[in-house]
């Protein structure tokens, strides 16, 4: 979702951000009634808004909050709480736009940055460089992810198989390995492992 | 200069026979290695990286051993892959190549102007900031391109690199590796990319069979190919 603008939140140093987030969240879990839960909230859309985030990526992280914050508020309005569902979606709602604003505003670079520089005390006797390296494998990863799984799911209906979870689980499982071992050539072949080990020198 | 001396590369876990014992040097700018799928062609290119170590013999790179000195080695050899995707890590393009960047140039600001800079040549400074997996086959291989370039190495191995692309993508990646001011080892299924090389070299069954001018390399492994073809018929 990162895009290069020219925002105060952009230019903000990415650790000031991720303090912000956290101290944040234990705030918001602090507050209790729907009223200070929408200032909450309100402060947080207006957060995310001023870091000039692109309509289509923000309305496809904001339509997956809206369905999470609806399923978790009407639980609690079934039960006969309105006000707490009320809260509750709220509270998701202005941690994961807090968040959102977080990360439209703080680069990948900026980001490892930070890990990095956390986990320099601790570079003796931990790869720093890799757990940094690591989080952004993660977010990499999970986009493909999917895309095998949604092959493998196109593979297994094209051979007749399509309500066989076996069918769709081994390939995923194999071809999501097979993934995690070309990247991990990748990262050799790139000189990042390298870039680790002489890190720690 | 890349030299191998003997090295032979076997399977970890059953030992068997990858690449046997191979001895040549490669000092032209161009060189295509040709051979079928599994004839050890990739696990040649792997070694000048140092992505794999031989089990006998060495290899070495302007006089650098690729198991003593994998690192330095990894600084002058470039690789890029068939399938890009593996290759990309960061979430954006410029936030990928300035991850490249990362070892060579400590400033922020410096990685930012190089990485744009290393986009532009490339003909990609107007995705920059857009997502990887937004990006089509073609350009997500320039942009791994792009990362590999910008760590400014004095040779770039590619294995396969077009094979996963359009015709167009094809070309335009193609030109734009055989345009490189530095030395290109290619491996590739196609064979009228490898007659554009100085040199070829022809591998099956873990040997290099020939070596030589690129137009009678690719007659030899054609020639191969129909006796192998003809061989599995019989």
């Amino acid at each position: 979702m990162y895009r290069d603008r020219r925002t105060p939140l952009h230019r903000a140093p990415a650790w000031s951000k991720m303090l912000g987030l956290a101290v944040g969240a234990v705030v918001v879990f602090q507050l209790n009634g729907p009223v200070p839960m929408a200032i909450a909230a309100t402060t947080a859309l207006a957060l995310l808004v001023s870091t000039l985030p692109t309509p289509r990526a923000t309305l496809r992280g904001g339509t997956t909050l809206a369905v999470f914050a609806a399923f978790g508020g009407a639980y609690h309005w079934i039960l006969g709480d309105a006000s707490r569902g009320t809260e509750i979606a709220l509270r998701a709602v202005t941690i994961v736009l807090a968040a959102l604003a977080v990360n439209t505003s703080t680069s990948a670079d900026d980001t490892l940055n930070v890990f990095l520089r956390l986990a320099r005390p601790f570079r003796r006797w931990l790869p720093t460089a890799a757990i940094g390296l690591m989080f952004s494998l993660v977010v990499r990863s999970i986009p493909e992810g999917a895309r095998i799984l949604s092959q493998s799911r196109s593979a297994a209906r094209a051979r007749g198989f399509s309500r066989s979870p076996r069918a769709i689980l081994v390939p995923t499982a194999l071809r999501t390995v097979g993934f995690a071992l070309s990247v991990g050539d990748a990262i050799t072949a790139r000189g990042l492992a390298d870039f680790n080990v002489e890190d720690r020198r | 200069m890349i030299e191998f001396r003997g090295a032979s590369v076997v399977a970890p876990d059953s030992g068997a026979p990858i690449l046997l014992p191979t001895t040549l040097t490669l000092t032209e700018q161009r060189v295509t290695i040709i051979g079928a799928n599994g004839s050890g062609k990739s696990t040649l290119a792997r070694l000048i990286n140092g992505l794999a170590v031989p089990v006998e013999g060495q290899v070495l790179v302007d006089g650098l051993d690729t198991r003593k000195h994998g690192s330095r080695v990894r600084r002058r050899v470039g690789f890029l892959f068939t399938d890009p995707s593996s290759q990309l890590i960061m979430p954006t393009a410029i936030e990928d190549v300035m991850l490249s960047l990362r070892r060579t140039v400590r400033s922020k600001d410096e990685r930012i102007k190089a990485a744009f800079q290393a986009l532009d040549d490339i003909g990609l400074g107007d995705k920059a900031n857009v997502s990887v997996n937004s990006l089509s086959g073609g350009q997500r291989q320039l942009l791994a391109l792009a990362g590999v370039l910008s760590a400014t190495p004095s040779i770039v191995v590619a294995d396969e690199p077009t094979t996963l692309l359009d015709l167009r993508w094809k070309a335009h990646v193609g030109a734009l590796l055989y345009a490189l001011p530095i030395q290109l080892i290619e491996v590739t299924h196609d064979l009228e990319a490898a007659i554009k090389a100085q040199r070829t070299l022809v591998v099956d069954e873990g040997a290099v069979v020939f070596d030589g001018n690129p137009v009678d390399a690719v007659a030899h492994y054609r020639d191969l190919m129909y006796r192998k073809s003809v061989g599995e018929r019989a």
